[in-house]
């Protein structure tokens, strides 16, 4: 857990722009919601729009996410986030 | 036994236009035992069919539309149900033969996440591909037989705009038996716990994101990658702290004012109509008891319920149209920041401006609130709004107070909306803090790509609303306004001695017409005024007289009930113009400003005008509102507290208001 936290930041302290790799979900009451719409560790995200509420493009759609809940997720800020046919063709 | 499909898929994806086009007008909606989650089910429209033969054939095709979800989680109500249904768990539809899995070739990996849960309940499955131009647009290709292969299961590209795979998409159907279904091949196993929607231990979830990734990775071929830039663009503003919230004030504005000015056509003609046949009925039928229930008494009744449909059908077709643009969502995205303050949720704004057209139509359109306590905190105080209904009553209020000076009218009249929202959002910040506690859910939405929206599916939306309206509150609505209507004619009493006199007067007079009219409003006055209601506000007017009201505002406030402007009508009655009176506003306002109580003094002195005013932007007055209040929510529970809390509020308020001004 503890070399997570070193290159981990919550999701609502990336730029406009940036990219980040899922590691830790830790909102427990929002879990659910939260995975069904792809934010789920493992996905990759990007900032469209950082503020608050702030926008997300994870597994292809742009999802309005408010902050308080952003804070609870960990995400390790990688590069861009291609969309998964863009790597592989 | 017939065969039941279900229609699922992600929302936006198109499903409920695909619905329309597969089944027609030929349908029903309710809402799934125990939840407010709305099933739409129709019959299967087959090729040469025509849509308007209704009747269950014994073979027929229920297409059952299930609501749109992100996945089988229950994380949910609508989850909940949907996987309830695909489980055979549902107690309302406990069959289901094969599932339609519609899916969005523009997003195909998402869409493809739930298709690969919906495929683990081992149902035979057909695979609607829609947005397929959308998706070229994007420099997007998707191999639908590679898909299809992959799959193992039939993929049907759709264009329903453009009526292209509709009909093979039926055949398809009709022919579900025949598809040797052996199941999609997943590469992990479906386990039970993973079945449908129950727990996660080790995150299945990560291997369904992980599959359909690669399945849409496989039959996707793109020419060059166009991200949806305009939509990015648009959401600049659109979404902005300030622009946005701007923009969004300016759309409100433009619906808002749309329903007043296109409502009021229809719903004039529908008073002038059921008018009209009120008192054409009125001659024809006998002069006693039954003539004067059917016309007065159920027709009068059927108009109040018909008169809300205009005001419904309405809004529920222009927001279908803002919804299927996407905007609505950007819409909750800007006003979440705000709303959260007093625990409301962004999405509660839409249905909270409708409440100032008519809080019916906006308590039904608060099912867009995810959330179940959010909706209940939004539903009870939407009837704080100023609705339509309220203003003739501002307007005679307003000019009793302020003859000759439209400024300070004007901003009365402003003061009086103000009231009704600061109100509203007042008394949300109250039940967060008592008996609805909790923050509301934080926002979790998808804002989907601008597109251009559907009126045909627009004009469906509203027709199902209307339905439901009609069915789910018509008939209560109809029973209130008869008891009222009872309660206001009866018990009879004998015309008095002035009405006789006058009728007397009337046989020696060359000019008998107008001592008629005189003796007839003289007796509509004694009869209202000896009617069970009448006697009721005389109970009343101890009660209402700290708040500088005498026994007939007291009448006129319970004549509200049926629907808030009927006050006008009732004062109209009680101070001697007859029904007919409050047409003439210029008249009914000069002889209220007459209006002494018995010892003299005005009735309608400044601080009762203003107690008066404050007291019908706050009262609960409308019974139809509590009637859909409870079939919204359930239990006539919720519409008691509603109708405690806003009648105690106005009191006090109105109390503070009259009490105050009069030591002035």
């Amino acid at each position: 857990m503890n070399d997570i936290r070193h290159t981990s930041v919550p999701l609502s302290h990336l730029v406009k722009g940036a990219c980040g790799l899922i590691c830790a979900v830790e909102n427990k009451d929002e879990l659910a919601r939260l995975q069904s719409m792809g934010v789920c560790i493992g996905r990759r995200v990007e900032v469209i729009k950082p503020g608050d509420p702030l926008i997300l493009r994870v597994f292809g759609a742009r999802i309005g996410l408010s902050a308080r809940m952003a804070e609870h997720v960990q995400v390790e800020p990688c590069s861009k986030a291609p969309r998964c046919w863009e790597v592989s063709v | 036994m017939s065969t039941r499909i279900l229609l699922a898929g992600n929302p936006n994806a198109g499903k409920t236009t695909l619905f329309n086009a597969l089944t027609g007008l030929r349908m029903r909606t309710g809402n799934f035992h125990g939840t407010t989650v709305e099933w739409k089910s129709g019959t299967l429209r087959l090729p040469g069919q025509k849509s308007s033969s209704r009747g269950a054939e014994p073979d027929a095709v229920e297409i059952l539309d299930l609501p749109g979800i992100y996945s089988l989680k229950a994380a949910t109500p609508e989850e909940a149900v949907a996987a309830e249904v695909l489980t055979g768990h549902n107690p309302d539809f406990p069959t289901a033969d094969a599932v339609v899995a519609v899916v969005d070739a523009s997003n195909l990996d998402r869409n493809l996440f739930l298709v690969s849960q919906l495929a683990e309940c081992g149902k035979p499955m057909i695979l609607a591909v829609t947005m397929l131009d959308v998706a070229r647009e994007a420099g997007i290709r998707v191999d639908l037989d590679r898909l299809s292969e992959r799959m193992n299961c039939p993929v049907i590209p759709l264009n329903i705009p453009k009526n292209q795979g509709v009909d093979l998409l039926q055949d398809q159907i009709c022919q579900w038996n025949q598809m040797h279904f052996t199941g999609v091949p997943l590469p992990y196993k479906p386990t039970e716990e993973s079945l449908c929607g129950a727990g996660c231990s080790s995150c299945p979830f990560s291997r369904r994101f992980t599959w359909s990734e690669q399945l849409a990775a496989e039959v996707v071929r793109t020419q060059h990658v166009a991200r949806s830039r305009s939509t990015d663009r648009l959401d600049e503003v659109l979404t902005h702290p300030l622009w946005g919230v701007l923009a969004f004030l300016g759309v409100m504005t433009l619906l808002f004012a749309l329903i007043f000015a296109v409502a009021e056509i229809p719903m004039a003609l529908i008073e002038v109509l059921f008018g009209w046949i009120a008192d054409t009925a009125a001659t024809v039928l006998p002069d006693n008891d039954f003539g004067s229930l059917l016309s007065d008494g159920i027709l009068t009744g059927v108009g109040n319920v018909v008169v809300f449909l205009p005001q419904i059908l309405i809004l529920f077709f222009f927001l279908a149209l803002l919804e299927d643009t996407g905007y609505l969502s950007r819409a909750a995205f800007v006003m979440d920041r705000l709303m959260r303050k007093v625990g409301l949720p962004g999405t509660a704004f839409v249905p909270m401006v409708s409440g100032h057209a008519c809080a019916i139509p906006a308590i039904m359109s608060t099912r867009v609130i995810e959330n179940a306590r959010d909706r209940l905190a939004t539903i009870l105080v939407l009837p704080l709004m100023s609705c339509a209904a309220r203003i003739p009553v501002y307007v005679i209020l307003i000019r009793l107070l302020f003859p000759n000076q439209p400024l300070l009218a004007a901003l009365a009249f402003t003061g009086a909306y103000v009231l009704g929202v600061g109100a509203a959002l007042g008394s949300a910040y109250l039940l967060k803090k008592t008996i609805l506690p909790g923050e509301s859910k934080p926002l979790l939405l998808e804002l989907p790509a601008y597109k251009t929206p559907g009126i045909g599916n627009a004009g469906m939306h509203a027709y199902e609303k209307g339905l439901t309206f009609l069915k789910q509150a018509g008939t209560i609505i109809l029973l209130i306004s008869m008891a009222l209507w009872a309660l206001s004619t009866y018990p009879k009493s004998e015309p008095p001695e002035s009405v006789l006199a006058l009728r007397m007067q009337a046989e020696q007079s060359d000019s008998p017409d107008e001592l008629l009219a005189a003796a007839d409003r003289e007796e509509a006055r004694h009869a209202i005024e000896h009617s069970f209601a009448g006697r009721m506000a005389r109970g009343i007017e101890p009660v209402v007289r700290p708040l500088g009201f005498d026994g007939r505002i007291g009448l006129g406030i319970l004549s509200s009930f049926a629907a808030r402007e009927v006050i006008v009508s009732t004062l109209s009655i009680v101070y001697g113009l007859g029904e007919e009176g409050e047409e003439d506003e210029v008249l009914l306002v000069d002889t209220l400003r007459q209006a002494r109580h018995p010892d003299g003094r005005p009735v309608f002195t400044r601080p009762a005008s203003w107690s008066l005013l404050v007291f019908y932007v706050l009262a609960m007055q409308c019974l139809p509102t509590q009637v859909v209040t409870r079939s919204e929510t359930g239990s006539w529970k919720w519409p008691l507290l509603q109708l405690g809390y806003m009648s105690t509020l106005a009191y006090i308020a109105s109390f503070l208001v009259y009490q105050t001004l009069s030591l002035l």
